[in-house]
């Protein structure tokens, strides 16, 4: 059976990051002055830097309880004594 | 019309169509709830977890103030880490009638269990003056083995051109542990057939962040933080053990689990969201990277793209790549002298807990939304996790995660 590994998926990220083109990259990292009246794009819910705060919060207690390391984006407290 | 005089009246139909939205927001749907139920399977019945989620909204000028409840129900069988043989010197029986009992023959390498857990949060944001946001709110969490409260507050400030926002935020955290069967926790390294059970353990934990987010262009906004935890108190997993083994994996005697009683751990986690030029698909992308003091260092990468099929639908394809280090004191198994001695640490600290191993996880996933009302989303997502260890018995884990998620505005 097919199982999916670390370096099959890095490989697949490189090539995806490769293939979206540079453009991408260079409109990501223009910084420019930014006006009220231009912040339309800004302003959706796709826009947020948390965009689906019920799904990081569950994916939050997977890898805590999955992996050795947590935390990151935010503080909030709280713990289990996942298995 | 001059240059100017057109961006004035930009800016002012801008002004007024965002009071307006803001006036609607308040008046027609100041309330919001946001509900899913989530499924986790891991491969070969190993772990499976239901969880129900709710979280309820009120929107106000002033800010908003959240409630949010969890419901997880857990089952199956999770590895104790005692070498995976049937080939043993040593019985492992655990307390009769306990949520937790060890596998049958000889092989115990796997602990069944079966827990409920409940959690419930209460969040307040209030804008305290222009610019100036103030958060604030608890949580407290009960298992049949393990009990959690924590509390934290958050303020964050908007520049003058609001093109950049400073945050920082406090945690503080209590945490109480014990066995299910027995209300205590066992003595850290103490043998598990003579193990003297002590109390039930504690531990308290504090977390800071300061981050910092910007906007970079007309479509792209970024955010940078810097964390730390440090806890203080009872560490070990009191259902882990640590077999000691010849070399031919025959085990002589078992181990609890025995980890050190405090652990600082720094995070610094970076992100961007860009909204694709000429459409109105997104990609988020971050980056964590993971330091504490038990030796364990972590890298984990994460990229979503949300693809709009239309106005209502969209798919989300989502990666994330993840790969840590060993804890100092991870070990497979403790060796014995020739006289078939256990050979115990000498600091004290060794646990055989495949999730302290050298580890690489990925995580691959499709989301579907679709707005079905204006006030009415719908959400779909499955993702498959896989995580390879290095040393561990048991050296990998799947698990397949189906969520399904209803938001309602009214």
């Amino acid at each position: 059976m097919f199982r999916f590994k670390f370096s099959h998926l890095a490989t697949v990220g490189v090539c995806v990051t490769l293939l979206s083109g540079c453009s991408t990259t260079r409109d990501i990292l223009t910084i420019s002055d930014v006006k009220p009246w231009q912040r339309g794009a800004l302003a959706g819910e796709n826009m947020q830097l948390v965009s689906d705060p019920l799904e990081q919060g569950v994916d939050e207690h997977i890898y805590f309880s999955k992996e050795a390391s947590s935390g990151g984006a935010r503080v909030q407290g709280g713990g289990c004594g996942c298995n | 019309m001059s240059t100017l005089q057109h961006r004035l009246r930009l800016a002012a139909c801008s002004l007024i169509a965002a009071a307006g939205t803001s006036e609607v927001q308040a008046v027609e749907s100041p309330w919001q709830v946001d509900t899913s139920y989530l499924s986790y399977t891991e491969a070969d019945d190993r772990v499976s977890v239901s969880k129900t989620l709710a979280n309820l909204n009120r929107i106000s000028d002033q800010g908003v103030v959240s409630v949010s409840l969890v419901h997880d129900t857990m089952s199956g069988a999770s590895p104790t880490g005692a070498i995976r043989s049937s080939d043993s010197a040593v019985s492992y029986t655990s307390a009769s009638g306990s949520g937790v009992s060890a596998g049958s023959g000889g092989d115990y390498s796997l602990g069944e269990f079966e827990d409920t857990r409940i959690q419930a949060g209460l969040g307040v944001e209030r804008e305290h003056s222009r610019g100036l946001t103030l958060s604030y709110g608890g949580v407290v969490s009960q298992e049949s083995d393990y009990e959690s409260l924590g509390a934290n507050v958050g303020i964050a400030r908007e520049s003058v051109d609001k093109i950049t926002t400073y945050n920082a935020g406090l945690a503080l955290t209590t945490d109480t542990i014990y066995r299910s069967d027995s209300g205590s926790t066992p003595e850290p390294l103490g043998n598990v057939q003579q193990g003297r059970p002590f109390s039930e353990g504690s531990r308290d934990t504090v977390d800071g962040l300061l981050g910092v987010s910007r906007v970079l262009n007309r479509s792209t906004i970024a955010q940078a933080t810097v964390s730390f935890g440090l806890s203080e108190g009872y560490h070990s997993d009191p259902y882990k053990i640590i077999s000691a083994a010849d070399d031919q994996d025959r085990i002589l005697a078992n181990f609890h689990d025995s980890r050190p009683a405090s652990r600082f751990r720094t995070t610094v986690f970076g992100k961007v969201v860009h909204q694709i030029k000429d459409t109105i698909n997104t990609i988020h992308l971050s980056y964590r990277l993971y330091q504490d003091d038990w030796g364990v260092q972590s890298h984990t990468a994460d990229v979503r793209y949300r693809h709009q099929l239309s106005k209502r639908h969209y798919l989300e394809p989502h990666l994330r790549l993840y790969r840590q280090t060993a804890a100092d004191f991870y070990n497979r198994r403790l060796r014995v002298d020739e006289g078939l001695n256990p050979i115990l640490p000498e600091n004290g600290f060794a646990s055989a807990d495949y999730r302290l191993d050298t580890m690489t996880s990925s995580t691959l996933g499709l989301k579907y939304g679709v707005k079905l009302a204006a006030s009415t989303d719908l959400r779909f997502r499955v993702e498959y996790l896989d995580q390879s260890f290095s040393t561990a018995d048991y050296d990998t884990n799947s698990a397949v995660i189906f969520q399904t998620s209803f938001k309602y505005r009214f």
